[in-house]
């Protein structure tokens, strides 16, 4: 079988090699698609349409491409692999004088504004490179209220509170590499001078990691060394990374501070700095030997390093592959990577493309799988962003404390222990079902049935999830059995086999004869999200 | 793309034994801890020559003006720093140094953070492996087999085993169900018999889809989803549980002792960040380290006697089978900066304390230019046709200790440690 690959937006036909998988289901793959791309679950008319031609799978993906959800969902993707949202920095409301029930509004706003800028390029269909090149940011109001920022007019696609803005302290446009919630989040010490700056961008955009090169320093040349700068130039053993490194980080002075928790400093870009690379780190700034006077004309040249498209290939493989490529990915990624140049690096193409490996629409092994597919993600959990946005899409809750979403952060919430990143102390998604989880999507289905039974109670005119007259219902009534029914496809786009509804059905009686009917039907659809139907996909 | 760029990735990931083979895993749900490790995690990197390396080497190391009281001394076998700012090292040593052991010259290969904190605790600094304690604890049948109290945790491929407490203690409310009170909105749980008949309808199910789980990783994610489902309801043995935040380090540790009495965990990873949480990354003010170690022995000699006195469930003391497996994620440079502070350096020691442990033992060394130096691992002399020790020598150790197979560490343990 070969996987022909047919863009809208560019008719790129791409061949994708063939591996010895066996797709997902058409409903169970637009549920995967939708839950990726969206956050969301389909509706029961979206489910209908695939399943009675899987063929239009392909122009659901289009439509999701171009949905609201889009483009805050690529954010939560983007986040698990740039670190950016922590719950602190080293500014705070405190050094802000801004009221202390802010700081999770603010950590969230700090860590997410380069990774809407990057979902803006996608959304928008821009090149990739603008990322990096572009000379305007994504910025909230409350960002707006702290930053040199003025909101400008362009067409959007935000939806939310996050509008295109643009800095006005004279930064030299560099995309990502020019927002404030990048370089807080990767921030410099005084004497690290920018190196930690310079290896970020390499790890981020390249994927070029340096410490992931092996450091042996040279013991004759260390004996002598001054432990803070030059060495690092004139040392054979540090040159092999700091030849590069240090004229990276002479580009970013600009951003270079004296004093790490002074708002005002940390908040503004510094013109005047620019050159005190050359002083510090007694280098001029270039990127890999072609000068470069600061971070707009560094961040040109990476922008046309091969190292980038190649990167950003590689990055969103692992993204919606949920898992690190690997070698025997080689022929895939090329593909990939030459449909993405020939495309005009158009991120929504690759998407597509990516979406349409076999690796991605694994549901199964085939016979003939080898060892090489046990790496394959054949079932994928929910992220705790996910789980946040599904639970809100089927039943209006969105869980907070102290004025955070919990699925947001680890001071007050619950993100690590469901498996997410806090981008310090944990920093790889879990991939694979965890106890804490386990823990949290228990309550979670608690506080979720609650609230909807409570809520579709009190307002037949309008469920969120259930029908007025389902809930009147019992088992043995087929109102019921269709209730039942319809509950599994729109939780886990799939039937409830005859069997489980026997099951669904003697456990919606005992619970019922314990209490009442408003706590079997609470039970019942709690019962639906924490079975492994709703939390994995 | 190059093929050489995936070879060089791909080479960094294998031989730590990270790859699990499917189904490999089999969790039981009852049972008892052999042995039990408690990590104590000094985050920001902290200074070999405060307590561990009695090195003075004029040019090479440079001191501080308070440093400059500094002795060389030996306590019970054990060459340390001793220092009259630091008194309550010396007394830990001379208490416990009979069961403490020194681990010099541990190269992390990195100078940043959270590199380091991977490579120390999982032997590789490629993502995806899980950290010793989650390996050492995988199969373990106790309640909470790795126990993140704080610091940094890396779960890898064992997430059924761990279980992270939160920074606010939010697992214990989890655990006990006030949680549901203090969200917004605030909901209210069913009654007890209604939420029993919940647990065992969701267990019904989990088991239903494990029977049905596809090929492939699949059937790995329902054999994790089944044994978290089957574990989940013992975690109501941690409701007494209270967060570290704010804690003295043995105040904490206390706690887990609780639980090691009970054998209800096996694993468990506390962070320190010494005096007033300020942690060690002294790239300033180095001085600050004293009061750290000054604080962290007193600490330690706290929770050794705790250790002394407590019984687990079988009447043995809790020191004969425990191991507190103290570490910090990179060392700080011989050479002191114009802020008085310390630069990162990529060798760091270790201390390893109580059971299987050959106490009074110190070995590894440093040479002229403060590297670790290769070591023979049988006799923990330093030797140079030995071994250059990473990280990966201490997950065998540890392994060892555990009287688990060492194979899947990739290198094999520093026996000389080993009682
Ligand atoms: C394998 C690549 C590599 C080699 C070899 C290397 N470095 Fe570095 N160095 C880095 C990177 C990457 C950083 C930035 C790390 C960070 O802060 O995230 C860095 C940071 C530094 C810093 C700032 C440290 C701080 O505490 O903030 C100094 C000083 C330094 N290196 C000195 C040296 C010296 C001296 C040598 C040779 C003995 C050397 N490096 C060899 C990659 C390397």
């Amino acid at each position: 079988m070969i996987w022909l690959l047919a863009c809208t937006v560019a008719p790129t036909e791409l061949v994708i090699p063939e591996r010895p998988l066996e797709p997902l289901e058409a409903g169970l793959l637009l549920r995967r698609m939708h839950l990726d791309l969206a956050g969301t679950l389909p509706s029961l008319a979206e489910l209908e349409a695939v399943r009675s031609d899987p063929a239009s799978l392909d122009a659901q993906v289009d439509t999701l491409l171009d949905s609201e959800r889009f483009s805050p969902r690529f954010q939560e993707l983007l986040a698990e692999q740039w670190l950016t949202q922590t719950d602190r920095t080293n500014i705070t409301v405190r050094e802000l004088e801004l009221d202390l029930e802010l700081q999770p509004t603010l950590a969230r706003s700090v860590g997410t504004e380069p990774l809407a800028l990057m979902a803006e390029v996608a959304a928008q269909d821009l090149a990739w490179t603008e990322t990096v090149t572009a000379d305007w940011t994504m910025a909230n109001s409350l960002l707006i209220e702290i930053w040199p920022l003025e909101a400008i007019d362009r067409e959007s696609t935000g939806t939310t509170d996050w509008v295109p803005a643009r800095y006005t302290d004279g930064r030299p446009p560099a995309g990502v590499a020019a927002t404030n919630g990048m370089w807080w989040r990767y921030s410099s010490t005084p004497n690290n001078y920018n190196r930690s700056r310079a290896a970020a961008l390499s790890r981020l955009l390249l994927c070029e990691d340096y410490l992931l090169r092996e450091v042996s320093f040279d013991a004759a040349e260390l004996a002598d060394l001054d432990p803070v700068v030059q060495a690092t130039q004139e040392v054979e053993s540090c040159r092999s990374c700091h030849v590069t490194l240090d004229p990276i980080a002479s580009a970013f002075f600009g951003y270079w501070t004296f004093d790490l928790y002074d708002p005002i400093e940390a908040s503004s870009y510094h013109p005047e700095r620019e050159h005190l690379g050359r002083h510090f780190l007694e280098t001029e700034p270039a990127w890999f030997g072609i000068p470069a006077d600061d971070p707009g004309a560094l961040l040109a040249e990476l922008s046309a390093d091969p190292r980038f498209a190649r990167c950003a290939v590689e990055r969103t493989a692992r993204a919606y592959w949920r898992r690190e490529p690997a070698l025997h990915d080689f022929e895939t990624l090329s593909v990939l990577e030459q449909g993405f140049l020939d495309d005009g690096q158009s991120m929504k193409a690759l998407i597509r493309n990516v979406l349409s490996t076999p690796e991605y629409r694994a549901g199964a092994l085939m016979d003939s799988a080898t060892e090489t597919e046990d790496s394959t993600r054949t079932l994928r959990i929910l992220s705790p962003d996910q789980l946040a946005s599904v639970i809100e899409q089927r039943t209006g809750l969105r869980w907070t404390r102290s004025h955070a979403d919990v699925m947001w952060n680890d001071s007050y919430g619950l993100r690590t222990l469901v498996g997410g990143v806090d981008g310090i102390q944990v920093t790889e998604a879990q991939q694979d079902p965890s106890l804490t989880g386990v823990l949290v999507t228990k309550r979670l289905a608690q506080a979720a049935a609650n609230h909807v039974v409570q809520h579709d109670l009190d307002n037949p005119q309008a469920p969120t999830l259930l029908q007025g007259e389902w809930l009147a219902s019992g088992p043995g009534e087929s109102t019921f059995d269709q209730a039942l029914q319809e509950l599994a496809l729109l939780l886990w786009s799939q039937e409830m086999g005859q069997e489980s509804a026997a099951q669904y059905a003697a456990f919606f009686e005992q619970v019922e004869q314990a209490s009442d009917r408003q706590q079997a039907w609470t039970s019942l659809t709690a019962a639906m999200i924490r079975d492994p139907k709703f939390w994995s996909y | 793309m190059h093929r050489r760029r995936f070879l060089g990735a791909l080479a960094a990931s294998m031989g730590a034994g990270l790859l699990l083979p499917l189904g490999a895993r089999s969790y039981a749900l009852s049972g008892s801890a052999k042995h039990r490790f408690l990590f104590i995690h000094c985050t920001g990197g902290w200074d070999q020559f405060m307590v561990f390396t009695p090195r003075f080497d004029p040019g090479t190391i440079m001191r501080s003006e308070q440093e400059s009281s500094a002795v060389a001394s030996e306590s019970r076998g054990l060459p340390f720093v001793d220092h009259p700012a630091r008194e309550r090292v010396r007394a830990f040593l001379e208490g416990y140094g009979a069961q403490t052991a020194f681990l010099h010259g541990m190269e992390v290969r990195s100078v940043a953070h959270d590199v380091c904190r991977r490579l120390l605790l999982t032997g590789t600094s490629r993502p995806g492996a899980g950290d010793w304690g989650s390996r050492l604890s995988a199969a373990s049948p106790v309640v909470a087999p790795m126990l993140v109290l704080s610091g940094p945790s890396f779960a890898g491929p064992y997430g059924p085993s761990v279980v992270r407490m939160g920074t606010a203690g939010q697992l214990v409310e989890l655990v006990d169900g006030s949680w549901q009170v203090k969200t917004a909105p605030a909901t209210e749980l069913p009654s007890e018999s209604v939420q029993a008949m919940e647990d065992a309808f969701a267990l019904s199910r989990v088991q239903d889809f494990q029977a049905k789980a596809p090929t492939g990783q699949g059937t790995v994610f329902a054999q994790d989803a089944l044994s978290a489902q089957q574990r989940v309801s013992s975690l109501a043995a941690l409701a007494d549980l209270q967060s570290s935040t704010g804690q003295f380090l043995s105040d904490t540790v206390e706690q887990v002792l609780d639980l090691f009495e009970r054998d209800q965990a096996m694993c468990a990873a506390v962070e320190y960040l010494g005096t007033g949480d300020l942690g060690f990354d002294t790239h300033a003010g180095n001085d600050l380290q004293s009061v750290h170690f000054d604080s962290l022995f007193g600490e330690l000699s706290v929770i050794c006697k705790s250790l002394e006195q407590r019984r687990d469930t079988n009447g043995e003391s809790l020191m004969s089978n425990t191991t507190v497996v103290v570490l910090s994620e990179m060392g700080r440079h011989p050479k002191m900066n114009f802020r008085g502070g310390r630069e990162h350096w990529t060798y760091t020691p270790a201390m390893l304390i109580g059971a299987g442990v050959a106490g009074g033992r110190s070995v590894g060394s440093y040479d002229a230019a403060m590297q670790g130096e290769k070591v023979d691992l049988e006799s923990g002399e330093t030797f140079a046709g030995g071994e250059a020790l990473d990280p990966r020598h201490l997950g065998a150790t540890l392994m060892a200790i555990a009287d688990q197979d060492t194979a899947a560490a990739g290198v094999p343990p520093i026996s000389a440690l080993l009682a």
